[in-house]
């Protein structure tokens, strides 16, 4: 097994060197208001005590993740300091001196090494399925040039900035760990994530239901139902042990200076709206895009009056709260229930049905998705962590496969309005180019002997989406209704993927079944 | 053609060399993936196909497809070579190929024109590929046959009766010919290709350009747009000349014609957008990132739509190799740092010289004689310093004609390419020749021989010279320009007459290199930028001798170094230079195919041998790369981040300009070397049909 590994480190490096120098080449280009929140954080956690971090409110950009970030920035900062110390005080509002953009920057494609070590454990993982001798016929170098070279995260953290690669560089090594069979190493790595970032809270009932079911319980029954006798309580220790004391670690100091709910409060902030600045494209932007046409078509039927219903504010794309006309309103607990009910088959298959770590790989994906179609204040941003996981699988099934050119293509077109300054453009409209055409051609090849793998009117749904951009990057801003609707490019662009991502939702919840049903038929 | 490309003479010895790295890995009976791309890349496809084929015919498909990656591979040779009489180990420096005779077969019918072959003709095929079965002729023609009948994926085709001869021709069965096909496909990969290079292109636009935020003069992102002002303006005939509204001294118009066209196109383009972009006199110094936007846009254009095209039809059309390897050639050149810094950061229309300079090279490989010349003269009228490759151009149409006979339809040709020239001419210059001071007028604008021997620190021997002597103190301005011509003159006229006897293609891409270099090295009044009119036909000779064009290409970008630094451009120059230094030692495996044969250093190793017998010449070219390459990195580093001294304010660009000097001479002598040692007929292929 050796020898092949160390043969393919050179390709593999090659792409990882390659998507960093490019990161590179993108230090110079927008960032957004995430990079002065990162900035206020390196000061906050520099210069005041542990016990200000939670409480500091100077800039509107407070901390709100968890503490093991806020000590990863804590870190940062002593570097910081060689660079531009002005960039540590809490005071200097939107600060970006030269110095500071390059450090920032370069933190982010440093962070990413953990990235690139978790995409080369991952595709040591990847059955190699078919016999290629060709290099780029390889379901590992697809994987690793699907992963590195993720258009999402290339944007998202090398333009509008954060430190997704990171943070999915560690999810990634979790989920690699588990393929390996380090159950506990794997636990440790989840359990450090979601001190980095509580986001991740969404997918730990996969976690959860997996690590009870197929390491906890030793053994399944001939029939394979559950062998309640086969329950080892060492292994749940050492889990509980491993879990707990992470979170002791991380939110211990917060705990003895009697912070715990200020920091909670900070984590989670329900006062923000059902639908992030801009919508993402998920089921409530269907369900808002419903409402309007029901109370557009209300009052044109006469159906109700103008007056009586409620001044919709979504008009200025910063919808804070959003009040539905026509539909009942939406609270934070209702979008909780459709979040739990939607990863309810997942998990429940999870459970009865155990089908290794696969299994839970897929479980993983659709409680990331579920949470992202159905949760409470999403951001666009969070649809990577359904579409990075679903990479693995996409190279190993054609089925995956079509749904990951689905989910990823919306996905990440849905991404679009982000980035709206004009020197940009063209970065993302190539970036995107070059990633979609590389995911099409890469996993047509790897499938090749199975048949297409769009049907027709799939291909023409995605097709659809170069005429939308034609439409709201070009010809939109030149119309009369730029002035008076200003938001129609953004509504569109987000209910249009939110079919793409529904239907995969809806596939990947199929398919779940399906697997299912085969498994049943076998084992009858 | 695809396949067949490589067998030259010295690509096929380059390959036995590799064969024995191979046998070493079957031995050893490991995958050999890895190994096969890095030392490998010129047969990659064929092997690749042919490993396929064996399978088909071995029947070895298992389930398990993992492990019997290397040993399906060792056993079919084994059972192949158990038929044929070579089990014997090779006694002498010929190592069997690490091909099945199936491989082989299919390798023969491949690259045949019309996708047939007879026995014959594949043994033919291998015998002239492969030294080894050439020794061996005809021990093994008789597997060949036995592999022919007895396998499925080969099909005999009856001879048609119009056509007599001898032998049945054989061919590959289509439905197995599906199963060679597993290389992603290829427009996809060339369009991978065409991404990524635009978007290092735009990434590095983001960047600032020359003279930004810098009154009075600013720099040439401003000349272009000062130009686009003038060109909209004025009528035509106050372009060239110093008026009260054209005030030539600051950015006068002084390239040819076609350029100011060129800017006349974009300013009524900018025209419509905003009209203060090219306001008379009150637009001076415009700068907003809107009109940053707009600029960089026409650069871009430009780029898509004549150079990068170029580049495209070259690597697929006239680069010899598998299509991988095109491909790989063509990402390399689309990456080259040296044009994207200058165009997309600096501020340049280079893209647009240079591509019509590359459609004429395609003119000319391509056999479209007439095509070529319109493309280079028009070229010519873009930008006068086109001049540097004009003599390669004439010497090589000369030669052709000359070769077809100056009496016949030689005369006939000549003819027709000076009309061409003369009619394309004409039609540049048509609103400026009306008036005799007009033309002379532009002349003395393109000329400027008032502007002395060199200006600035640029990397050719007169401003080398100055460090030792000064030069533009002790001697007249004639006689500087005498003594310039003349050296000039020297030192392109050995390329040119060699050319001029013996004009094939690749005698005519040398003869690029080596003229324009010669130029750039000993001409008056040379600019640092012009080393891209020396970078642009040595990107075309990356596909064959990799490792001395990825050099030379990395020093000339080098040279640019204290321009680049002027305009901020720190970051991009040290990424696009590291990405391409990277990218191109990795795709085109040029350290592991540095080579005597590949480097063409065959005359060396022949004078050298007499004294010294055990010399490595290829080891010495690597150990010098890598000096220089450490030599340009520590350079571009302390210029960055010492202060030079306060008596030597000057000290870290001269360096600079003398590192550059020593390696472009150093490449001025080599590729001399290469050219005029390059025996007649050596290369055949490379004759233009």
């Amino acid at each position: 097994m050796a020898a092949p590994m160390s043969e393919s480190w050179s390709w593999f490096l090659a792409l990882a060197f390659g998507v960093s120098l490019l990161k590179c080449l993108l230090i110079n280009t927008y960032h957004s208001t995430d990079f002065e929140v990162h900035r206020n954080w390196l000061a906050v956690t520099h210069s005041l005590p542990i016990s200000q971090w939670y409480f500091e409110e100077t800039s509107e950009w407070t901390l709100d993740y968890p503490p093991l970030f806020a000590w990863f920035e804590y870190g940062l900062s002593h570097i910081a300091k060689y660079f531009d110390k002005e960039m540590l005080v809490v005071q200097h509002l939107n600060y970006a001196s030269p110095a500071t953009v390059l450090f920032q920057r370069f933190t982010v494609i440093l962070a990413d090494v953990v990235f690139i070590y978790a995409v080369k454990e991952c595709c040591k993982c990847v059955k190699g399925s078919r016999r290629s001798k060709d290099l780029l016929g390889k379901p590992s170098f697809v994987l690793a040039g699907l992963l590195l070279w993720n258009f999402g995260l290339l944007i998202v953290d090398h333009i509008h900035f954060q430190y997704n690669g990171f943070l999915f560089g560690v999810l990634l090594l979790s989920v690699a760990r588990h393929f390996q069979g380090g159950h506990l190493e794997g636990a440790l790595l989840f359990a450090l994530l979601l001190n980095l970032k509580h986001i991740f809270l969404y997918i730990s009932p996969a976690y959860g239901i997996y690590l009870l079911r197929s390491y906890c319980f030793t053994k399944d029954n001939p029939d394979e139902s559950l062998n309640w006798r086969s329950f080892s309580l060492l292994r749940l220790a050492t889990l509980g042990v491993i879990v707990c004391s992470v979170f002791a670690l991380s939110f211990g100091p917060f705990i003895l200076l009697g912070q715990l709910p200020q920091v909670l409060s900070r984590l989670f902030p329900f006062k923000r709206g059902l639908c992030h600045a801009y919508w993402a494209p998920n089921f409530w932007a269907l369900y808002n895009m419903a409402d309007k046409v029901l109370s557009i078509l209300g009052v044109k039927l006469k159906l109700f009056d103008v007056d009586r219903l409620p001044k919709a504010s979504m008009t200025g794309g910063l919808v804070q709260e959003f009040q539905h006309s026509v539909l009942p309103s939406v609270s934070p607990s209702a979008t909780l229930v459709c979040t739990v009910i939607s990863i309810l088959p997942a998990v429940f298959s999870a459970w009865f049905r155990p089908s290794g770590v696969r299994g839970f790989l897929r479980c993983v994906i659709i409680c990331a998705l579920g949470s992202f179609m159905f949760g409470w204040h999403v951001h666009e941003k969070a649809v990577l962590m359904a579409i990075l996981p679903l990479s693995l699988m996409a190279v190993e099934r054609k089925e995956d496969a079509r749904i990951f050119l689905i989910l990823a293509t919306t996905g990440h077109f849905s991404l679009f309005p982000l980035f709206f300054t004009a020197p940009e453009l063209p970065i993302k409209v190539l970036l995107m180019l070059l990633f979609s055409l590389y995911s099409f051609t890469s996993l047509k090849m790897l499938f090749r002997h199975e048949g297409s793998l769009l049907s027709v009117p799939e291909a023409v749904y995605l097709t659809g989406l170069i005429p939308l951009e034609v439409f709201c990057e070009f010809v939109y801003p030149w119309t009369t209704w730029q002035q008076t609707l200003p938001f129609i490019p953004l509504l569109v662009t987000s209910v249009y993927c939110a079919l793409g991502v529904s239907y995969s939702f809806i596939m990947l919840n199929v398919l779940l079944l399906r697997t299912e049903n085969t498994g049943k038929n076998k084992s009858q | 053609m695809t396949l067949s490309g490589g067998n030259s003479a010295n690509d096929m010895s380059g390959q036995t060399v590799l064969t024995a790295e191979d046998v070493d890995i079957d031995v050893v009976g490991e995958g050999d993936e890895g190994m096969e791309r890095d030392s490998d890349c010129d047969s990659q496809g064929i092997h690749d196909r042919a490993e396929e084929v064996e399978e088909i015919g071995a029947k070895e498909r298992t389930d398990s497809p993992c492990e019997s990656a290397g040993e399906g591979e060792t056993k079919g040779d084994g059972q192949e070579s158990a038929s044929g009489p070579m089990q014997s180990k090779p006694k002498n420096s010929l190592v069997k190929p690490p091909y099945s005779y199936i491989a082989l077969i299919t390798m023969a019918i491949l690259q045949s024109p019309q996708k047939k072959l007879t026995l014959s003709g594949i043994c033919e095929f291998i015998s002239n590929r492969f030294p080894y079965y050439r020794e061996k002729f005809p021990a093994w023609q008789n597997s060949i046959r036995h592999n022919l009948s007895l396998n499925d994926c080969f099909v005999k085709i009856p001879r048609e009766p119009g056509n007599p001869g001898k032998g049945n021709y054989w061919t590959l069965d289509p439905q197995s010919e599906d199963m060679f096909d597993n290389e992603m496909e290829n427009w996809s990969l060339v369009s991978l290709c065409i991404l990524l290079g635009l978007t290092a292109r735009w990434t590095v636009s983001l960047n600032s350009y020359s003279g930004t935020s810098k009154p009075p003069m600013f720099g040439d992102y401003e000349a272009q747009r000062h130009w686009q002002e003038v060109t909209y303006n004025l009528p035509v005939h106050q372009w060239y000349f110093n008026t009260t509204d054209n005030n030539l001294n600051y950015w006068g118009l002084d390239y040819p014609p076609l350029t100011a066209f060129h800017s006349l196109l974009c300013a009524h383009i900018a025209q419509l957008i905003n009209p203060e972009w090219v306001e008379l006199h009150k637009s001076q110094g415009y700068e907003s990132p809107a009109h940053k936007l707009f600029m960089r846009a026409t650069v871009i254009f430009a780029d898509i739509l004549i150079y990068i095209p170029a580049v495209v039809v070259y690597c697929l059309y006239l680069t010899d190799g598998s299509t991988r390897r095109k491909i790989s050639t063509l990402l390399c050149i689309l990456l080259y740092p040296g044009l994207i810094l200058i165009d997309h950061g600096h501020f340049q229309y280079n893209s647009v010289s240079l591509g019509l300079a590359l459609w004429g090279v395609l003119g000319l490989g391509l056999g479209w004689d007439l095509l070529g010349t319109l493309a280079f003269t028009l070229a010519l009228n873009y930008k006068q310093m086109e001049l540097y490759h004009s003599l390669p151009f004439f010497c090589y149409l000369l030669g052709k004609c000359a070769k077809k006979g100056l009496t016949h339809k030689g005369l006939i040709l000549l003819l027709k390419i000076s009309v061409t020239v003369v009619a394309t001419f004409a039609l540049c210059w048509l609103p400026f020749l009306s008036d005799p001071q007009q033309s002379l007028q532009v002349l003395r604008r393109l000329f400027p021989v008032g502007r002395g021997l060199f200006e600035d620190k640029v990397a050719n021997t007169w401003c080398s010279l100055n460090v030792l002597i000064k030069i533009r103190a002790q001697l007249s301005p004639e006689t500087q320009l005498y003594l310039s011509f003349a050296a000039t003159l020297l030192a392109v006229i050995p390329s040119s007459l060699k050319l001029l006897m013996n004009p094939t293609f690749w005698q005519f891409k040398l003869a690029l290199v080596n003229s324009s270099l010669a130029f750039f090295l000993f001409s008056f009044q040379v600019h640092e930028k012009s080393i891209l009119l020396v970078a642009c036909p040595v990107c075309l000779l990356i596909n064959e001798i990799p490792l001395m064009a990825i050099w030379f290409l990395l020093a000339s970008t080098f040279s640019m170094l204290p321009l680049l630094l002027k305009d901020g451009l720190l970051l991009p120059y040290a990424v696009t230079s590291l990405a391409f230094l990277f990218l191109c030692l990795y795709l085109l495996s040029a350290l592991d195919r540095a080579t005597e044969e590949v480097l063409r250093v065959g005359p060396y190793v022949r004078l050298y041998r007499t004294c010294f017998p055990r010399i490595n010449i290829p080891a010495i070219i690597k150990w010098k790369f890598a000096f220089f390459l450490l030599a340009m990195a520590g350079l571009s580093f302390t210029s960055v981040a010492l202060d030079p001294p306060a008596n030597l304010p000057d000290l870290f660009p001269v360096l600079v300009s003398l590192c550059a000097y020593s390696q472009f001479l150093g490449c001025l002598v080599y590729f001399n070397v290469v050219q005029l040692m390059e025996s007649p007929g050596a290369d055949d292929r490379k004759k233009i049909k």
